[in-house]
Parts: structure tokens; C-alpha cells; sequence
């Protein structure tokens, strides 16, 4: 990165809201020794107002989180959380025409980066099966930002797919704000992905790029009685698997 | 209506149909079963995918000029001896069905969604009339006094041992849990009452608009016991069924079986006009084994409205082939719970612009996790979580934003997140 380039990381408050979510990503910019500019530990990105029908407080909302995020001076902005990601690359031009003006990158997309740049060195062992879900925000409601989390995956541990993957994945139940209005609800579809798509692949971890996928299938994982299970958002997965950055 | 008490009365229906495990199972089983006939359908016609670009084509350019079309669908019946008529909405259509069909009448039904619309049975029987389903998923729904869960299969929720319960009763004898021999049951039960029927009743999969065809598609056959034994035919069908051609028909025809699991249906009826004859001296005859009168009832009841709105109008393109819901993340789970008389996501607009009203669609458009799953399976390409969040912006439009809703934007206006401060 050139010297006058400024990273800004949008945390997003459902992973500020999670401690377990924060830690991990904390620590991986740390590990990977990236100088960051924190926003959004305290600002939402305005999505639980544009999925709710509140546009007028949803245009004056987002005009405030813009001026922050240029007030920030930042050139760079990475989000791990694929609903502010598709706010500000979707939503902020096309509704509210808000132009942010620098680059804005979904983690699954900045560790990518990172990684074909030599700039953090993940250990682990192909011994090691993970499933991993592709969150509906980042895939086939955004780019389609498949390859990216799987090659960063790939270079530590075996990626094992589900038999419904990618653009036809099935969805945890997190989004939309399910998780808000019927959360048992939301719950029971995580736990019936599982068991669908998880267990039958005899694997104990799910690694997942975002925070409402990650906590919603790990509350549906507590539902099921023969297999403990782990879910990682991918930031803190990666965090628990990499080498320090001298 | 109060938007947070009826969104907390469906919660709590919800949260109870999240503990039944019989449901659960049956559904699960016909996800599997549909799922696998589904895949084996289009591996086995792989064109179909093609296929389905065109008819979205073909829905789109109807859907632009509905009311065209059903201009010409009715001159085309006129011409083959058929009456037609226009019912701008549910009401309408009943007060029509009441003049053909009149009182203390026995009417065979076939499987139609969109008789729910009009709540068929409930008003012909107030009428002193006595229906009876003969689709065997809706026969088994009818006695049991409950209301379709599903589409296509509409019983997708009764366990065998429900049916035999209820059959036994009517049959006044103990029948066991047995599929063949409950199947059986209701052949016999309804063979007479076709022949004895003095109108059948229809809905339709397609109309043609060049020829006023009605295109009727199923496996059971008793369809076309329905609409041939009895003297008078009467069909309501709903704009969205109308397409211009024979060919644009035949086309839906192999989409619709496809999506819905079948390399080919057992059955397709096609009718455009009562039966005749002129083998006598070449005079015409009407009604010369099939039914001596024809009636169809188009049927609008908000679906113009909704051709009007350059986002909603997507919704008309429906084949109800039910894909969506077998690759849903949320309907496996509650069945037609998550729906009025139209369920699952497609089922929410449905209910807001078509049958039940925007109030009713409230608590249906809050149970969607808007995953986009249900698009990329759909053979018509709707994008049902689009319409879902559009429907919500007019739900806050119209002051219909349960608590919970207001209460999350609330404190994320006043304190930047939904979440609120967290060092409180």
C-alpha cells in the first residue's frame, strides 16, 4: 500500500456487538500488523432501515455515516459484515446517490489480497476439514464473492462444500431481519442447514464470512444433540490460524 | 387492524408449528422426494432452461397487455359456443358462479388456488350447494375442515395415520394407514359423485389467447372426470394464466411439469369451447358426451393493479410449479403457516395485492430472510425477496410496522446502532 493510502475497517455493529466477532478481527489486523482507521463500532450502516421501509430517516441516516466515513480521510474502506458491505456499494449510490469515492473491499476480498501479496502467512493442515457457507449478501445478492474466501481457506485447511454451494446455496435464516422479528425461527432454518448440509459431511466446523451467518448457525448448531460443532466468522478463524507478521 | 398484535398472534402460531414433529417429517419427506424428481426432470431435459428464458419472455409481453388478452381470449371462446365473463374481483366472481350454478346443486371440484380466492366451498355451500374436492390431497384437507398447506401438494402436512382417521370416519368402517387402500377409498367414494354432479368445477394452468384454450395439467385424472362427466363446466381463471398461443402454451406446459418434478404429467386437458357434435345431418349439437355448456369467469381481483407496478407485476409470471418452496430455508419449516390462501415468499405479495390484503401480508412479509434462494431455482426468474422488501416500505407507508420494527429503528436513529449503547 502507497504511504498517502489510509484504511479505514468498518466493523459493523452486529460484530461490535459480539465480542467474540470483534476479538477475531481485532486480531487479525493485528497479527497481520495493518494500520486501520476503527469506524462503525458505534455507527450501523442504515440496512435495518432500508429493509424496513424507513427511506426518508434511511436518506438522512446514510448522509451521516457518509460525512464520518469521509471525515475519516481514509482511501480504503473493508467491512466483514456483507450487509454494510452491500449498503455502501449498492444502496448508497443507487438509493440515496451518496458516492463514497474510495474503494471499498468485503474481507473475504481484502484477505485475499493479503494473502497473494505475501502480507500474512496462514498455518494449519490439510488435515483439517472445514465447511464452509457462502453468506447470501456477499454472493449471489452482491458480486458473487465465492472464490476469494476458498482460496484463503484452501491455503490452510481442506474446504469441503456442501451439496447446495455458492449461488445455490441454502440460507443460514440470519438475514433479512429474521434474526430480529422470529428469531426461533431463523434459529430452527440454521439448524435444519446443518443437519442437511453440514452433518451428513461428517465435518465439525463451519466457517462462515459473516457476522449474522456466524451467529445464527452457531445457535442453531446448540441445537443439535450428536455433534459438537464449532462456527467461525472468517476473520477470527484466521486469527486463531496465522502466524505473526514480523 | 393493530399490525403488532396480529404480527404476535402469528408468532405465537409460528413458534407452536416449530414443535410439531409430525409436521416436520412429513415435510422433510417431500422436500427429499420433490427435490430428487425435480433434478432427474431437468437432468433428463436439460432444454428446459432455455425454455424457461423464453417463457419469461412470453409472461412479460402478456403481463404488458393483459387486458388485450382477455379480450381476445374471451372473442376466441364466444366463437366456440362458450360463455365468458370478467369479475374485477372475488365478490364479482361469486356473484356470477351463483347465476350459472344456482342452488342445491352437486358440484365436483378440481384443485384450484384460485378458488381459494373466492373461498369457493364456504360461499356454495352457504349457497345450499355441496361441493366436493376430488384432488385427493384436497379431498383429505376438505374433510379435515383445514385449508391447503402447499400448492401443489396441498395435504403435504397430514401423516398417513391422519388420513386413515378421517377417511374411516366417513367410510364408517376402520381403514388402515395404507396409502394404496386410502387411495382406493376415495376412487370409489367419488366415482359416482362425477356422474351424478351437476356441475364440475376448474380452475386452469393456461389459457390461450388466439384459441381460448384451457390447458388443465395433473396425474390423478380426476380432473377430467370433473370437467367432462357433469353437464356444465365452469372455470374461474385468474389473468396471470392467460398466454398468447397454443405454441407459447405448450412451452409453459414443459416448464411448469419440469420445475415441478415430472418428466411429464400423466394427464393434459385441453378445452376451448362444451362439447358438440354434427354427425346427425351436420347440425350442430351441443353437449355430446362432455358437458353441454362451458362457462369462464376471468378473474382480475387485483392482479391488473398489480400488472400496473413496475416492480409487483413480476409476481404475475407465477406457474406455481412450488420449486421455490422446496429450495426455501423457511417454508420447510412451517409449511403454509407462513401464508394466508398463497404461501411462502412468492405467497407474500401474493397475499398483499391479490387475496387478503396488505394487513394480513404484515406478519407474512416480516417471516423472510430475504436470502434470494428462491430466484435462482424459479423458472420464471421472480425475485420474490425484492417484491418482499418492497412490500415492507409499504407496510411502513400504511402505518403497518409491528413494534418490534419501530422499536429497532427507533433506537438506531437516536443512538446510531439497533443495538443501542453498548456501555450502558
Amino acid at each position: 500500500m502507497a504511504e498517502k493510502e489510509k484504511l479505514g475497517v468498518f466493523f459493523g455493529c452486529t460484530t461490535a456487538g459480539a465480542p467474540h466477532l470483534l476479538a477475531g478481527l481485532q486480531g487479525f489486523l493485528a497479527k497481520a500488523k495493518i494500520d486501520y482507521v476503527p469506524l462503525g463500532k458505534d455507527l450501523c450502516c442504515g440496512v435495518p432501515l432500508t429493509l424496513s421501509g424507513y427511506h426518508d430517516e434511511a436518506a438522512e441516516f446514510t448522509k451521516k455515516v457518509a460525512e464520518k466515513l469521509k471525515a475519516s480521510g481514509i482511501t480504503q474502506l473493508v467491512t466483514s459484515c456483507p450487509h454494510c458491505y452491500l449498503m455502501f456499494i449498492n444502496e448508497f449510490p443507487e438509493k440515496f446517490g451518496i458516492e463514497l469515492g474510495f474503494e471499498i473491499l468485503h474481507f473475504v476480498e481484502f484477505a485475499d489480497r493479503l494473502l497473494t501479496e505475501g502480507r500474512i502467512k496462514l498455518k494449519g493442515s490439510r488435515d483439517l476439514k472445514i465447511l464452509y457457507h457462502d453468506p447470501c449478501a456477499i454472493g449471489r445478492q452482491g458480486p458473487g464473492l465465492y472464490d476469494e474466501p476458498r482460496r484463503v481457506l484452501e491455503s490452510c485447511v481442506q474446504v469441503i462444500e456442501a451439496d447446495r454451494n455458492r449461488v445455490l446455496g441454502t440460507c443460514c435464516g440470519g438475514g433479512g431481519l429474521l434474526r430480529a422479528s422470529l428469531p426461533k425461527l431463523a434459529v430452527a432454518a440454521a439448524t435444519r442447514k446443518i443437519k442437511d448440509d453440514v452433518l451428513p459431511k461428517g465435518v465439525d466446523t463451519i466457517v462462515t464470512s459473516c457476522p449474522f451467518c456466524t451467529l445464527n448457525l452457531s445457535e442453531g448448531a446448540e441445537e443439535i444433540r450428536e455433534k459438537e460443532l464449532n462456527v467461525f466468522d472468517l476473520p477470527q478463524f484466521l486469527s486463531d490460524n496465522m502466524e505473526e507478521v514480523d | 387492524m393493530d399490525a403488532t398484535k396480529e404480527f404476535n398472534r402469528y408468532k405465537r402460531n409460528i413458534y407452536k408449528v416449530l414443535k410439531d414433529d409430525f409436521l416436520k417429517t412429513a415435510l422433510e419427506r417431500a422436500v427429499k422426494a420433490f427435490r430428487t424428481n425435480r433434478d432427474a426432470a431437468l437432468a433428463a431435459f436439460p432444454d428446459v432452461v432455455e425454455k424457461r428464458e423464453r417463457l419469461q419472455e412470453i409472461k412479460d409481453k402478456v403481463i404488458d397487455n393483459l387486458e388485450d388478452y382477455v379480450g381476445r381470449a374471451r372473442e376466441a371462446l364466444e366463437k366456440s359456443h362458450a360463455k365468458t365473463y370478467f369479475a374485477s374481483d372475488a365478490e364479482a366472481a361469486n356473484e356470477i358462479l351463483k347465476d350459472i350454478i344456482g342452488t342445491d346443486k352437486m358440484i365436483v371440484k378440481a384443485k384450484s388456488i384460485t378458488s381459494e380466492e373466492l373461498e369457493f366451498n364456504r360461499v356454495m355451500s352457504d349457497y345450499g350447494n355441496t361441493v366436493y374436492e376430488t384432488d385427493l390431497g384436497e379431498f383429505i384437507i376438505q374433510l379435515l375442515g383445514e385449508r391447503p398447506m402447499h400448492i401443489l401438494a396441498p395435504g403435504i402436512h397430514v401423516p398417513r395415520e391422519r388420513t386413515a382417521k378421517i377417511f374411516s370416519e366417513v367410510a364408517g368402517e376402520e381403514l388402515p394407514p395404507d396409502p394404496e387402500k386410502l387411495t382406493m377409498f376415495a376412487r370409489e367414494f367419488l366415482r359416482d359423485k362425477y356422474f351424478n354432479a351437476d356441475v364440475g368445477f376448474s380452475g386452469a394452468n393456461f389459457i390461450t389467447a388466439d384459441t381460448g384454450t384451457m390447458f388443465l395439467v395433473e396425474n390423478e385424472g380426476n380432473i377430467r372426470f370433473a370437467t367432462n362427466a357433469p353437464e356444465i363446466h365452469v372455470a374461474v381463471v385468474g389473468l396471470e394464466k392467460l398466454m398468447p398461443s397454443l405454441s407459447d402454451a405448450m412451452l409453459g406446459l414443459e416448464v411448469l411439469m419440469r420445475y415441478s418434478g415430472y418428466l411429464v404429467t400423466a394427464y393434459v386437458s385441453m378445452i376451448s369451447g362444451p362439447a358438440k357434435t354434427g354427425d346427425i345431418e351436420k347440425v350442430v349439437v351441443y353437449g355430446a358426451h362432455g358437458p353441454k355448456e362451458l362457462h369462464v369467469i376471468f378473474l382480475d381481483n387485483g392482479r391488473l393493479k398489480a400488472a400496473a407496478d413496475p416492480l409487483y407485476r413480476e409476481m404475475l409470471r407465477c406457474l406455481r410449479c412450488g420449486a421455490c418452496m422446496y429450495e426455501c430455508a423457511i417454508y420447510p419449516l412451517v409449511s403454509g403457516h407462513w401464508g394466508y390462501r398463497y404461501m411462502g415468499g412468492i405467497g407474500v405479495p401474493w397475499t398483499a395485492l391479490i387475496s387478503g390484503g396488505l394487513a394480513e401480508a404484515a406478519p407474512l412479509a416480516y417471516s423472510c430472510a430475504l436470502c434470494g434462494r428462491c430466484k435462482e431455482i424459479c423458472p420464471a426468474g421472480i425475485d420474490s425477496a425484492k417484491l418482499i422488501e418492497r412490500l415492507r416500505d409499504d407496510l411502513k407507508k400504511e402505518g403497518l410496522v409491528p413494534d418490534f420494527i419501530k422499536q429497532m429503528a427507533e433506537t438506531l436513529l437516536e443512538e446510531g446502532t439497533p443495538y443501542g449503547k453498548k456501555d450502558a
